[in-house]
């Protein structure tokens, strides 16, 4: 009898500290946010997007140059700090294979034509529209963020924060440069 | 059962969780952890985004220790949650360590006592030469008073409210189901909280409560000629896939209770969002209207054409801001205060004319506009507030109440119901009555002594003093 009884209590004690540590392990889990991020090394989702004007552009088709993925919004006081330096590296990088995409989220035409021109961007914007490709596929959180696309369609590097020209070029090279 | 010095880890656990003491510490260290954790506001409560600066900026050093401290977020650190979880296996194996006994005891319990143990008992009364019919008499007389009987030969058990007995249990129960409740949140889909912000006609899914919330109109009113808010309420639509399955008209405390989820008119946005208008174009010189055109201001046309001018749209900032640093730019993508620049051309101008328009901003364009030929002015405008819906579901909400009822209930039996319990035995030509209760003494000598007058018995007095030490003592 005795025996029997020691025995219920060990299992009313392990049932009882497991259901409390699962609790636990639930409560820690629930309270850190799942955070889910493009990660470095895979092969960059594709897609299809319209550009300001009006032709429309497929990532699969770019293989063998390399992208630089740039998404942003006019109304986003980085994007506008780092779009000289961009439109900087375009200029001296276009000719050695790298294409620039530069993703606007959420605008209308008129705003991101209008900034087009005054800062004199000249590779190609697309019209994201319905955050589509910046937020459901490349999961951006802060803008901007940058995506360096290598020869062969994967993702090499990612920055999420405004980029100087010397970022861009020491990052853009080796890519260029690998076979 | 547990034999001293001689314990095992188990045995030592579930004697420390079996501890009285052990349990009353852990709801008053836990009274004290939850009073402290009230004293300021907890992070999720706190008007703004950056918890290290509020707790200084508002309440000072002592406010900064308190974030430092961790009692900023005291009910979900982990080791608020260990002695909340602590206290829930200690009323577990507390009940089964005292309940359990308790309960075989009473069961196993026998009706015939040996004559001394009634003897003995607090209230007693006997009568010599007594017949097996009057012990008969006395358990019907039991029954009447709604008592339950036993009899064995010459013995009789009668027994009202054993069940009150296990108060105590009930509450630990109670207690426990309000544990389990609270936790309940965790379950995936069970919990939601969060504020959905909605322009018109806008809707938005909520992946964790499977539906979408759309806003069917907005309105808001002042009272009049004050900026003081008479009323704020949204038309609200609820949607599952295409197919719409709810709407109501929300007003400030009268919730959409949709699929066990409320959903709370709670704030809007005290800022108008352009959306439409009817800009008119006015030649400066003749002070005449050249003509009107729609503007449709989340996307407006690139070009207007207004009599026999052609507006071409060069730029549009929805949420215009000068900035000495940073020049014009858009401060947002919602049409707050747009400003949008012209190019025009058309009949006497020689080259287009360039020409801001900002209804937002008049005395900038004003201050622009000295050489415009034309002014650009809206005539009709069609603006709305972005509404602010509280997205509310709990479904652990029932589960705590149902714990507080099931408590609420054990103290009720803890307080105001007794386990009474007669025996009497027939020995020898003589019956002895004993009686005993768990509480009310007073009550229960009343119903002794009715019960054993008809059998020519009694008045007796209860033996040994009624007061509790605790209560004070009459001076003799």
């Amino acid at each position: 009898m005795a025996k029997k009884t020691g025995l219920s209590r060990i299992i009313t004690i392990l049932v009882l500290l497991a259901a409390a540590a699962g609790i636990l392990y639930a409560v820690v889990s629930f309270n850190k946010q799942e955070v889910v991020e493009m990660k470095k090394g895979v092969a960059a989702p594709d897609f299809t997007l319209e550009t300001l004007d009006g032709k429309s552009v497929t990532l699969s088709d770019l293989k063998g140059k390399v992208v630089l993925l740039n998404v942003w919004a006019t109304w986003c006081a980085p994007c506008r700090e780092e779009m000289p330096a961009i439109q900087q590296a375009y200029d001296a990088y276009k000719d050695a294979g790298l294409e620039v995409l530069g993703v606007n989220l959420r605008e209308n035409n008129i705003t991101v034509k209008g900034f087009a021109n005054e800062f004199k961007l000249t590779f190609p914007i697309l019209l994201d529209k319905e955050a589509k490709v910046g937020v459901d596929l490349y999961k951006v959180v802060p803008i901007p963020t940058s995506f360096f696309i290598d020869k062969d369609g994967v993702l090499r590097e990612i920055a999420s924060f405004p980029m100087s020209y010397e970022y861009i070029e020491n990052t853009v090279k080796p890519l260029l440069q690998a076979q | 059962m547990n034999k001293k010095g001689k314990r095992n880890l188990f045995e030592w656990i579930w004697d420390w969780f079996a501890s009285v003491k052990v349990g009353v510490s852990l709801i008053v260290i836990i009274a004290i952890a939850a009073a402290i954790g009230s004293i300021y506001p907890q992070v999720n409560a706190i008007p703004h985004p950056n918890p290290d600066f509020y707790y200084k900026d508002k309440y000072g050093n002592l406010g900064a220790l308190y974030h430092k401290l961790g009692f900023s977020e005291m009910y979900i650190s982990w080791w608020f949650l260990v002695l909340v979880l602590l206290l829930g296996i200690s009323l577990v194996i507390v009940s089964i360590d005292r309940g359990v006994p308790l309960y075989k005891s009473l069961k196993n319990q026998p009706v015939a006592r040996k004559v001394i143990g009634i003897r003995s008992d607090r209230l007693y009364a006997h009568k010599s030469e007594a017949q097996t019919s009057e012990l008969d008499q006395l358990g019907t007389i039991l029954q009447k008073r709604r008592y339950k009987i036993r009899r064995e030969d010459g013995a009789l058990l009668a027994e009202k409210g054993r069940f009150p007995r296990f108060g105590a249990y009930v509450i630990h129960l109670g207690l426990i189901i309000v544990i389990l409740g609270v936790f309940a949140r965790l379950v995936p889909g069970w919990y939601y909280d969060s504020m959905v912000w909605l322009k018109e006609d806008e809707s938005k899914t909520i992946p964790e409560v499977g539906f979408t919330v759309k806003n069917a109109g907005f309105t808001l009113e002042y009272y009049e000629n004050t900026d003081r808010v008479k009323k704020f309420e949204t038309d609200v639509q609820v949607f599952e896939g295409d197919k719409q399955t709810a709407q109501k008209h929300l007003i400030v405390n009268d919730p959409l209770d949709y699929n066990n989820t409320l959903i709370f008119q709670n704030s809007f946005d005290p800022q108008p969002m352009y959306k439409s208008g009817k800009a008119v174009m006015i030649d400066k010189k003749t002070q005449s209207e050249v003509g009107t055109f729609e503007i449709d201001f989340n996307n407006p046309e690139e070009t207007y054409a207004v009599g026999p001018y052609t507006l071409k749209l060069d730029n549009y900032f929805p949420d215009l801001k000068v900035d000495a640093e940073q020049g014009i730019y858009t401060n947002s993508r919602d049409a707050y205060n747009p400003g949008l620049l012209f190019s025009i051309t058309g009949p006497g101008l020689e080259q287009a004319s360039q020409q801001w328009m900002m209804p937002g901003a008049p005395f900038v364009e004003e201050m622009l506009g000295k050489e415009y030929p034309f002014t650009l002015r809206l005539k009709e405008l069609e603006a709305f507030n972005m509404t602010g819906l509280l997205v509310h579901r709990d479904l652990g909400i029932p589960i705590v109440y149902t714990g507080c009822a099931v408590t609420m209930w054990g103290f009720v039996l803890v307080f105001y119901f007794q386990h009474r319990r007669i025996w009497a035995r027939l020995e020898d030509g003589e019956l002895h009555i004993g009686a005993n209760t768990n509480k009310n003494w007073l009550g229960f000598v009343k119903e002794f002594n009715k019960v054993i007058e008809p059998l020519g018995l009694g008045p007796v007095e209860l033996k040994g003093k009624l007061l509790k030490k605790s209560e004070p003592q009459p001076t003799e």
